[in-house]
């Protein structure tokens, strides 16, 4: 479903004469993608984070790994995608697939990177992952917006981080990562959904 | 007069989110059909994938943006290049589209298209009130606009944007002094070429009293690597070096364009210590970004990433650069196919001539 603010474009517009009507010829393409059931607690208590290259995102999500396994949890060494503004390649999709843990993708705080890390959770999704968008504030409701045409059993979460993530402090960084942490746990728990 | 049903239609396409915030031509089935016809695509046609969005782009969507731009049939080979340029995956429309950053699908057009179909590349050659560029460069954006949003479902997130993002097309003279633009990607000379970039707005450089070519490059190389450039981090991202004529005749009568690539490469530079400073490339820097202190840092990777176009009119010492986007590091090159129009032939195979 689109989120509540979004206005999708008209999906036809008739043009009437004096007699008759016509229909416009549509323009604008439209998803068709197949129904998915989204999975919000993994099917084993392990971490997998995907960074994207974005400034800062590396050093907040090393932080949160620390913290994840300082608390006993695993986590896998980290990962990358090639590039932010774009989603995974193809062999990291099919890679992730099989993954039984909870997969971060992230960490977003732009337009193109946010709506790539968006799709990168809704993809690994349809795909029976457990796979979680990690997105600044101003950029969280891209993860609404690229379900808006995806039949679903429920809403996709998103954790979000405060923002900005490049120009902060080490604190801001450790505050980052910990929010980071507590989520993924949540996740785990089953005590976030 | 217009008919009071023609702007009921136009208003309409406002109201249905079809437009580009400019009036546009409806696109009756009546123009639709002889525009897929120019474009020698069949209505059918999947012309284009988004796969990850689960996103078929067909050609009658492609032939009502030509119509709704403005744009004449006799456009139709160039409009096809452009789409399949547009259209490949690895221009990332998706991401031009929602970016925070400034960017618009720039059109380059080279070779005998200028003068075979009338655009302009003489004053105001950026920004021409012509209509070939003025409706090519609009096809672009709305194709990013329409194709590059996921059904109107993503939300765009440019953070201050650029004029190009309602029409941004250029064309190089016909009769150059360097090889045609398109000889940069691998074409032949005097071949016909669309080339589509992830574009931020041109910038102007000003020099009206220097007398060599190198002190014109020196003011374009001072322009590039100025502090506020995107690229100095990734370092991935090209340029457009706009020369007008009579900053070109200079330059031209002193170096090879190849020299001139290798000069802009090695004077478009900052000080690595600097762009730490200031907040260019971050403390947190990683091998693979090649961030050395105590060394230049130049604003990308190869010299060949600094594409020289000849285009503008003569008497002013203006030229201009063009930054690509910082978030993608490809350019689109597709030739010119004139006998496409009227007759389908299927979709051509990649030929990425970056």
């Amino acid at each position: 479903m689109p989120a509540e603010n979004t206005t999708l474009p008209a999906a036809a517009i008739p043009s009437c004469g004096d007699v008759s009507c016509e229909l416009l010829v549509n323009p604008i393409p439209r998803p068709t993608p197949p129904p998915i059931t989204i999975s919000v607690k993994p099917r084993r208590r392990r971490v997998v984070m995907i960074d994207n290259w974005k400034p800062n995102s590396i050093e907040i999500l090393t932080r949160a790994k620390k913290l994840l396994e300082e608390r006993g949890i695993e986590v896998a060494e980290l990962r990358a995608k090639t590039r932010a503004g774009i989603p995974m390649a193809a062999a990291l999709f099919a890679e992730l697939a099989a993954e039984e843990g909870l997969i971060l993708c992230g960490i977003s705080d732009c337009g193109s990177c946010s709506a790539s890390s968006a799709v990168d959770s809704v993809v690994l999704q349809s795909r029976g992952a457990t796979a979680l968008a990690v997105l600044t504030e101003p950029f969280q409701d891209q993860v609404n917006r690229a379900m808006s045409y995806q039949p679903a059993d429920r809403d996709l979460p998103v954790i979000v981080l405060p923002h900005p993530m490049q120009n902060v402090s080490e604190a801001g960084l450790d505050q980052r990562a910990r929010i980071l942490a507590d989520a993924a746990e949540s996740y785990l728990d089953g005590t976030e959904s | 007069m217009a008919s009071l049903d023609v702007i009921t239609d136009i208003e309409n396409c406002f109201a249905g989110g079809w437009s580009d915030g400019l009036p546009v031509i409806p696109p009756y089935d009546s123009l639709v059909t002889p525009m897929l016809d120019a474009l020698g695509w069949d209505r059918a046609e999947v012309v284009g994938t988004i796969a990850t969005q689960s996103l078929q782009i067909r050609a009658e969507q492609i032939a009502a943006t030509a119509v709704m731009a403005g744009c004449e049939t006799a456009y139709g080979p160039v409009l096809r290049a452009v789409t399949e340029a547009l259209l490949t995956p690895k221009f990332n429309l998706s991401g031009i589209q929602v970016t925070t950053g400034g960017v618009s699908a720039l059109v380059v057009v080279s070779g005998s298209v200028a003068a075979r179909l009338g655009f302009a590349h003489t004053a105001n050659a950026l920004g021409a009130n012509a209509r070939p560029n003025a409706t090519v460069g609009r096809f672009a954006q709305l194709v990013r606009l329409f194709c590059g949003s996921g059904g109107g479902g993503l939300q765009e997130h440019g953070t201050v944007g650029h004029p190009g993002r309602i029409s941004f097309c250029v064309a190089e003279h016909p009769e150059t002094t360097w090889p045609d633009f398109h000889t940069q990607f691998g074409y032949e000379p005097g071949a016909d070429a669309v080339s589509v970039m992830a574009a931020e707005g041109p910038n102007s450089v000003n020099n009206h009293y220097a007398d060599s070519g190198v002190v014109i490059l020196e003011t374009i190389a001072s322009c590039l690597a100025h502090l506020g450039s995107t690229n100095f981090y990734y370092r991935n991202a090209g340029y457009l070096i706009v020369l007008a004529p009579d900053h070109a005749a200079l330059v031209t009568a002193e170096f090879t364009r190849e020299e001139a690539q290798q000069f802009l490469h090695g004077r478009a530079v900052r000080p690595t210590e600097e762009l730490i400073r200031m907040g260019r490339v971050p403390v947190d820097f990683r091998p693979e970004l090649d961030v050395h202190r105590g060394t230049m840092r130049t604003l990308n990777r190869r010299p060949e990433r600094f594409h020289f176009i000849e285009t503008g009119a003569p008497g002013g010492k203006f030229s201009a650069v063009i930054p690509y986007w910082a978030g993608n590091r490809y350019d689109i090159h597709r030739p010119v196919d004139w006998s496409v129009s009227g007759q389908y032939q299927g979709n051509q195979e990649e030929t990425d001539a970056r």
